[in-house]
């Protein structure tokens, strides 16, 4: 296990920069998720981790010892792909033993390793098996296990679930959470899916062109978006974002709190015209209890998901403004009625507008 | 008919009414039948000029070669004589004959291998280092000799392998080393042709060889490195297995073509002034004495024979590599 530090990592691909000046750590046995929207830098950073790709600028360390000029077959670091990326032509033994063969270890070792990894990973019964002979799962558990067999101090995975079915993939979500708990060597975890971020990691990096966004846990970026980006990433559906300005004018926020909120606005150098009002789409409620905003929408659809109906809105009929809202599935409401939804105090978000920055007002 | 009030049935009416039911069916049958015939008939017509050109060409040559080896057959002679197994038993007995499938051998045991690694070795530089307008030049630059006529550049061949005053002879000598006899030598005439034939034929194996390269993902690779593996091992426990398809491939066509090699050594060994397969046969493969037992000493019946055996060796060579194939090629 090691502790891995990237300091400015960029990336530049002609004149297109890929990734602009990373900085982030990952502590011995943390799991880390680098998470983004596609083309985002993140599959780019974790190939510069492994080695496969240089960074244009920037240092890498394991353990405080710079690892930039160390060829990818020195760094001891395992990785599972998308596509597993499976020796077609071995058999799921051969695969597992091709890494510690390569490092020449002793025939003993290896096989008492492999028997370990197959029985650790249920591939026991499929040691023999040629990959196009398994299952999605077991492809996934292999790749999974030729990382794993040599102990590698550094674990990289890009988007290793994304070719699994759904329930396959919370299956297989949950045994590799359960994995890295029982192993802890440090991870890094490449996903678009948010769902996996939050559930798998200890530290989310939210990356969007090249740079991040935010670190945080999965509850600070959730509860406390750094910037309206990662606001409106994070979440399913994002965050609802509203100019604040016409909703004070149109009164749709309360009148006793406008005059709390100008004041804490201004107290921040925010200028009112330039602030966005941040509310998720669970936070808007069809009941009012001691909310400051309510918002008038006009349905436009209805979806229904079982647990909960998601309502799409827009705000006073304002085609610009659309208001996404969850409420639950009892309550039938039909397009084009209008409703008002209401959003407690301690569940406004606020930014500002042309730098997307949070605006830290309220304490919640 | 009608059926009116005060209209009797008539059985008469009955089988009309009976025939003026059925009738519309069978109608529908024959037509039917007709459409079927007409569509075979237009499928076959359509395959008729494709098919034709392969029988004339291909079929009733081969059959008539058949025929013709069991007998003695004269081109200007209306006499042609059942001689049976003569005609074999006759180059059985010729030495030149087993000479000539000797330096086949020779020729196709050196021009497999020499094919697969100068190609292979080709196409994974052209992958390695030169992607983009560059690998496309290069590209275009290694196969250009496969598409320029083998006669004439065999011709630039004769000049470079001149004892005297050639390029080849100029390069050793530079370089400190003999020079050589070439086209003249017993000993060189044969690699002289192979380098000729490596040049012209290389390309398109190259070509076959980097489709083959770009077949294998680049995460399989790029996994065994991150696994620890060095190049070589990288090269020999995944490149060259998922690439044992494309290898045979190459091994079958450039023994085909080795076997059959023929233009090169006429043009360089003698062509049409006579002579070649020289010096003292040393270039006489078994497809050049098979024209010029036709076409020099116009003995069809034997050449015939002759090419019933080169058919027969080719066809075994090539189930041998299938069998092979079947044991040690890869597919996925």
């Amino acid at each position: 296990m090691a502790r891995v530090t990237l300091r400015s990592i960029s990336k530049t691909y002609g004149t297109d920069k890929v990734v602009d000046g990373v900085s982030l750590e990952a502590d011995e046995g943390e799991f880390v998720v680098l998470l983004g929207p596609s083309g985002c830098g993140k599959t780019t950073t974790l190939r510069i981790i492994s080695g496969l790709e240089n960074a244009s600028s920037g240092d890498l360390l394991f353990d405080g010892v710079s690892v930039s000029s160390t060829p990818p077959e020195d760094r001891n670091v395992g990785m599972v792909f998308q596509n597993y990326a499976l020796y077609p032509h071995m058999t799921v033994s051969q695969n597992l033993s091709f890494g510690l063969e390569s490092r020449k270890s002793k025939k003993e070792e290896i096989r008492k390793a492999v028997h370990e990894v197959c029985e650790l990973l249920e591939l026991s019964h499929v040691m023999t098996h040629k990959p196009k002979e398994l299952s999605g799962g077991q492809r996934q558990r292999v790749a999974l296990g030729r990382a794993l067999i040599r102990q590698p101090s550094v674990f990289l995975m890009d988007e290793p679930l994304s070719n699994l079915d759904a329930n396959l993939r919370e299956r297989m979500r949950s045994e590799l959470a359960q994995l890295h708990r029982r192993l802890r060597i440090t991870t890094f975890y490449v996903t678009h899916d948010q769902g996996e971020a939050l559930t798998l990691s200890d530290k989310i990096v939210v990356l969007n062109d090249g740079r991040i966004q935010q670190i945080g846990t999965s509850d600070e970026v959730y509860r406390k978006p750094a910037n309206s980006f990662v606001a409106k990433f994070i979440g399913s559906p994002g965050m609802n974002l509203l100019d604040l300005e016409p909703l004070m004018i149109s009164g749709m926020l309360e009148h006793g709190s406008i005059s709390g909120l100008k004041e804490l606005l201004h107290g921040q150098g925010a200028d009112l015209s330039n602030v966005l009002l941040g509310i998720r789409p669970e936070h808007l409620e069809l009941n009012d209890n001691s909310s400051v905003v309510t918002l008038y929408c006009e349905i436009q659809s209805t979806e229904r998901f079982g647990s909960h109906n998601q309502i799409n809105g827009l705000l006073n009929g304002d085609k610009d403004s659309v208001v996404v809202a969850k409420i639950p599935p009892d309550v039938e409401l039909n397009t084009t009625d209008t409703v008002k939804l209401y959003a407690p105090y301690r569940h406004l978000h606020f930014f500002e507008k042309t730098s997307g920055n949070r605006i830290e007002v309220l304490d919640k | 008919m009608s059926i009116g009030v005060g209209t009797r049935w008539e059985p008469a009416d009955e089988e009309a009414l009976e025939a003026s039911l059925i009738a519309p069916t069978a109608r529908l049958g024959v037509r039917k039948r007709i459409r079927t015939l007409k569509n075979k008939l237009m499928g076959y017509g359509l395959m008729f000029p494709a098919i034709s050109v392969f029988v004339v060409f291909f079929y009733v040559p081969a059959i008539y070669l058949l025929y013709i080896s069991f007998f003695h057959w004269g081109i200007l002679s209306s006499a042609t004589n059942f001689v049976g197994l003569k005609n074999f038993k006759t180059l059985f007995s010729q030495p030149l004959f087993w000479h000539s499938l000797v330096t086949s051998v020779y020729y196709t045991v050196v021009m497999i291998p020499a094919t697969v690694l100068l190609a292979l070795g080709i196409a994974m530089l052209l992958r390695a280092g030169m992607e983009g307008k560059r690998g496309g030049f290069f590209r275009g630059a290694i196969f250009l000799p496969h598409v320029t006529p083998v006669v004439a550049t065999s011709i630039v061949w004769v000049w470079i392998f001149n004892p005297r005053f050639g390029l080849a002879n100029f390069l050793l000598t530079s370089l400190h080393l003999p020079a050589l006899g070439w086209l003249e030598s017993q000993t060189w005439a044969l690699p002289a042709v192979m380098i000729d034939s490596l040049w012209h034929s290389l390309g398109l194996y190259v070509l076959i060889f980097l489709a083959g390269l770009a077949n294998i993902p680049k995460d399989l690779i790029e996994v065994a490195r991150l696994d620890g593996a060095k190049r070589h091992r990288i090269f020999y426990r995944i490149i060259w297995p998922l690439l044992s398809p494309t290898t045979f491939f190459v091994v079958v066509l450039s023994t085909v073509n080795s076997w059959q090699a023929f233009s090169q050594i006429y043009t360089m060994t003698g062509g049409p002034h006579g002579g070649a397969g020289g010096p003292a046969f040393a270039t006489t493969t078994d497809s050049l004495l098979v024209y010029q037992t036709a076409f020099t000493y116009l003995h069809f019946s034997l050449a015939s024979a002759m090419s019933l055996i080169l058919f027969l060796i080719i066809l075994t060579l090539t189930l041998i590599q299938k069998w092979i194939s079947d044991r040690v090629v890869f597919y996925r």
